[in-house]
Parts: C-alpha cells; structure tokens; sequence
C-alpha cells in the first residue's frame, strides 16, 4: 500500500470509475482529551493552580468501519453529538485517528472552504481565495469563475466586500465554489440546509451529478428529506457506533424509531391525523343525517 | 483511468512527498498573505501606503529622541543610521518568529476544515514580513544616505546577510509554530523574550563597550546570532567593511541548523495541528 498523505487533490471533469472503493474505514477509533473549564474567577484559578483542569478523556469514535464506492452519495445520520462530524473530518485527514486505518484513492475534501474566505475582499477576490484552497490552479479559478457567479445566483454584490452579505448569500457562495472543484470524494456537512428553496433543490441537483459522475458523496443533514432525494446510502452514527448501513429508507425507519423525540413526534402527528379523521367523520355524519 | 489502489491517509509523509504537496500548492500559499495585506489596510485614506511609511516614522522619532532630544551620540558616528540598521534588522527577525509562531493558531478554522501541508502556513507568515522588510530597507537606506553616509561595494553584502536571516527566521518561525500550537502560552512569553535578547544584543547601543569588563561575555557575543546580524550588517553599511569568513560561518550555521531542526520539528506534528 503506497503511503502518501498530501494525494493530489482529484482533477476536475474528470469521469471516475464507477464501483471501485474509494474510501475505506476499518476500525476507526478516536479518542481525544479535553480540558474541562470549570474555574469560574483569578482567585479560584490561583487556588487551583495545576489542578483546576482536570482532562477529560472522550472516545468519539468507537471502531466505525466501512466501504464507500465510487457512484454512491452517503447520508450520515444521527443525533446531534453522535460522532457524525468527527467521522467526516477523520476521514478527511483533518483529524487524526486513535486507532484503525482510512485509506481513500485520493484526500477526501471537506465542504468547508467558509474557513478560506475573507470577509473584507469581495466575492470574486474569495472565489480565487476558496478555490486556489480546494487545489485549483489560478487559471482553473478563472475558467469556472463565471459558472459559481451564476449558481451562487449572486449578481453586482459580486465585487462587494463579503461582510455585506446575508448568511444566505454567504452560504450559497461557499457552496457554490466547493462544487465547482468536482472532487472525486466530496463531504458535505450540514449544508444542504442552506440558501432558500430554489437554492437548495439546485445544491441536490449538483449533489447528483457529482454522483452520476461516479464520485463519491457523504453527506451529513438532520434533513430526513434531502437525504432521501439525493442519497444511494445511509451510514447511522450513535454515540460513536455505527449502528446501521445500508438502503436508505430501511436505515431511516430504523433511525426513527430508536429516536426518541422523533419517535414522539410521530406519535403526535399520528393522534393529530386521528384527531381530523375523527372530526371529518363526525362532519360527514353531520351533513348526511338531515338527508338520510 | 485506471483504478489508483487506496493510500492510508494521515501517515507521516516523506520529507521529498511533503517539499513536492508544498510546491504544488504555492499559489494557494501565496494567496493567503495576499488577501491579508490587501484586507488590511481597507478602511484607511492611505491604503496600502502604510507599509511604506511606518518605517520611516520609525526613523524619524528614532532620530528625534535619540539625536535631538537625548543627544546620545557618545562613541557613535552616525546614530540614526546606527539605530536605523539595527532595529529594523532585529525586527526582521522578531516580527517573522512572531508570525511564524501565530500561524497556526490564528488560521485554526483554516486547519480544521481544508488539508494541506501546514508547513505552508508559517512559511508564509516569515515570507509576508521578508516582503514589509523591503519597505523598511527602503527607509533603512534612506536615513543612512540623508546622515551622509557614502555607498560602497560592502551594501551589496545586504543581500546574503538578508538571506542567511531570512533562513534562520523560518527555521525559528516553523519551530515556534509548533511549539504555540501545544503550548499557546508561549505567545505571550515570545515578545518580552526577543525584546530582552534584542537589548542584550545591541540593537539601541553598543553593546560591545558594555562588555569591556566582561571578556568571557565578549566571547559568547561572537556565537549570538541576534548580535552578529546587526553587527555585521552595521559594519557593511556604516563603516563599508566586510564581515569575517568566521562571522560568515557563524550565522551560515545557526541559518540552516534553524532551518533543519525547525522543520523536522514541525513536521513532526503534522497531523495534530488544529486538534485542539
């Protein structure tokens, strides 16, 4: 296995082989330490000096392993805290690993070129900015400058500053540059969410096309829905398990059931749609009674 | 396109591997410091100009505490061009390792969200205060030429006396990087100690006299890297002498042992950085 840690990033327009692996976990741990702040004042840290911060110890990742192919788009699901996140950015090489192996034919890239930019320069300055980030080359920037203009769907407020934006122009700008690059191994955390309806269903568009250009998506949403209209598969995180794998209506009902404030309000929406089929009954049997 | 076979990721690269991923991106590094610069200055009347004038107000109060108001020329010909020399060449130096130090823990999102080699980051950072030195020699010139001191062929040894500390700047930048990255602390510490060494090494006077009585000190001065970059940089300028083969070798050697042991020591955390 040649061990190379900086693969170059995958080139754009570029057809890959459809079925192959592409990332591969095997027995994914991660533990790391944190310190827990609990002095409150100068005077109780001085009192404590050397023993207010006590490390706590957290195992965020509990041997998690899998195989992802090239043609799949991947939906991460689980409660907030789960481990989600941290098994995107181990995968990405962003955050090392206890214990286990990734392997991946080239660095996975993590939608988050927000990091990149600068809020002072304008749009199109941090266009250059974020893609130069994502391993474009300058001319490569300048060849798909036009198409992220047009797919952010931001016009003049190109060459403002960026501080002028709304978090939703913002958004879409961030996302707009990230599927510019076409990588082979895309993870999009939390931000399929973004930008307003037309914007999203456009994001899911793009997301496909990733996919039928047989790349490899992760995405990671609490939206049960975007995750059903884009995704082939579905990994389920709890606590650092990975608890389920596999068709993605099958891995939902699962997820659903075992959460407990879904679960709830499912049972809500159910003595609701109880509620009305009651009351149109009890109408129906109104408006027959004076005829019948 | 045939199928590559799947790499491990997050192995420790070879150092050849990690120079080539550095190369590759070099226009994404030199990207950075750019949007930094033109970011800046944004929201004032002189813009960019400020990179050029700071220098020279430096100068210029230099000139009026130091020549007009305190009049300590004792033992100094030209003090302006004196002080003019050594605080700009001290601060080469201390701007470049302070940066260097911060740059991963100020571009922590940076780290956190996008791979690259994180050499890139302080390798940057010392090259982005090599480039606001140019303005500061500019100015350094300036003062030296208007206190009427005339140009030889010993300015031209400016250049590699530049270079050797511009090397021994990113080995000490790569190196407090790494450190400020495990140990943020170190920040605060960092200034106070380039400033004491700074004094201790002559930068607003001679230290030479100060040490007459002092001969095993005097002797320890011909191995400080802080002094002989001043020293061998007033002597080029000022009095138009060339350093010594010995001073050369000097600071050849702190230059690239800076280099080697900060970048083996910062490689060694590649992975790490921005766990926190």
């Amino acid at each position: 296995m040649p061990e190379n840690t900086y693969l170059p990033p995958a080139a754009a327009d570029l057809e890959f082989d459809r079925g192959v692996p592409t990332v591969r976990a095997e027995d994914v741990h991660v533990r790391y330490r944190v310190h827990e702040d609990t002095t409150k004042s100068l005077r109780a840290m001085l009192a404590t000096f050397g023993r207010g911060r006590r490390p706590r110890h957290v195992h965020a990742l509990k041997g998690v392993s899998f195989t992802a192919y090239a043609g799949e788009a991947i939906g991460v699901i689980g409660s907030n805290g789960s481990g989600k996140s941290t098994l995107m950015r181990a995968i990405a090489g962003l955050l090392p690993i206890s214990e286990g192996v990734v392997s991946a034919r080239s660095t996975p890239m993590l939608l988050g070129v927000g990091a990149v930019l600068n809020r002072g320069l304008s749009g199109r300055r941090n266009i250059m900015l974020g893609g130069l980030a994502l391993g474009l080359t300058r001319d490569g920037v300048l060849a798909r400058e036009k198409e992220i203009i047009e797919f952010a769907g931001i016009k003049d407020a190109i060459d403002r500053p960026m501080a002028t934006y709304s978090s939703g122009m913002k958004a879409r700008l961030q996302f707009a540059i990230s599927a510019a690059v076409q990588p082979e191994i895309l993870i999009i955390d939390e931000a399929l969410s973004v930008g307003d309806k037309s914007f999203r269903k456009k994001s899911e568009q793009r997301v496909r096309q990733l996919r039928e250009a047989a790349g490899t998506v992760f995405i990671v949403s609490h939206g049960m829905k975007s995750i059903r209209n884009t995704c082939t598969r579905v990994l389920w995180i709890e606590d650092g398990v990975l608890m389920a794998d596999g068709d993605p209506d099958d891995v939902i009902a699962r997820y659903n059931g075992h959460d407990p404030a879904e679960r709830r309000s499912r049972r809500r929406a159910a003595r609701r749609r109880r509620r009305r089929k009651a009351r149109r009954r009890a109408r129906q049997e109104r408006e027959s009674a004076p005829s019948g | 396109m045939t199928a590559p076979p799947l790499a491990r990721l997050g192995t420790r690269p070879r150092i050849v591997d990690y120079l080539r991923s550095m190369w590759e991106r070099r226009e994404f590094a030199t990207a950075i410091p750019r949007a930094e610069l033109q970011a800046q200055h944004r929201n004032t009347v002189l813009g960019s100009l400020w990179h050029l004038l700071d220098p020279f107000i430096q100068v210029a109060v230099y000139w009026l505490v130091f020549a007009k108001i305190l009049g300590v020329t004792r033992g100094v010909d030209n003090i302006v061009g004196f002080l003019a020399i050594g605080v700009f060449m001290w601060h080469f130096t201390t701007k470049a390792v302070k940066s260097g130090a911060k740059s991963i823990t100020s571009n922590e999102g940076l780290v956190r969200a996008i791979s690259f080699p994180r050499a890139i980051l302080p390798l940057t950072a010392v090259l982005a205060e090599f480039f606001a030195f140019g303005f500061a020699m500019v100015a350094m010139f300036v003062a030296v030429l208007i206190t009427g001191e005339v140009p030889g062929w010993t300015w031209l040894l400016i250049v590699p006396l530049v270079g050797i500390q511009l090397v021994f700047n990113l080995g000490f930048g790569l190196l407090f990087a790494r450190v400020a990255d495990h140990f943020r602390d170190i920040l605060q510490v960092l200034p106070y100690t380039l400033r004491i060494i700074g004094y201790m090494s002559g930068v607003l006077f001679p230290i030479e006299r100060r040490l007459r009585n002092l001969p095993e000190l005097r002797g320890v001065m011909d191995y400080n890297p802080a002094y002989l970059f001043m020293k061998t940089a007033r002597a080029a300028i000022l009095d138009n002498a060339a350093p010594t083969p010995r001073e050369w070798g000097v600071m050849a050697i702190w230059a690239v042992g800076a280099l080697l042991v900060g970048f083996l020591f910062f490689l060694g955390r590649e992975h790490e950085y921005g766990r926190a």
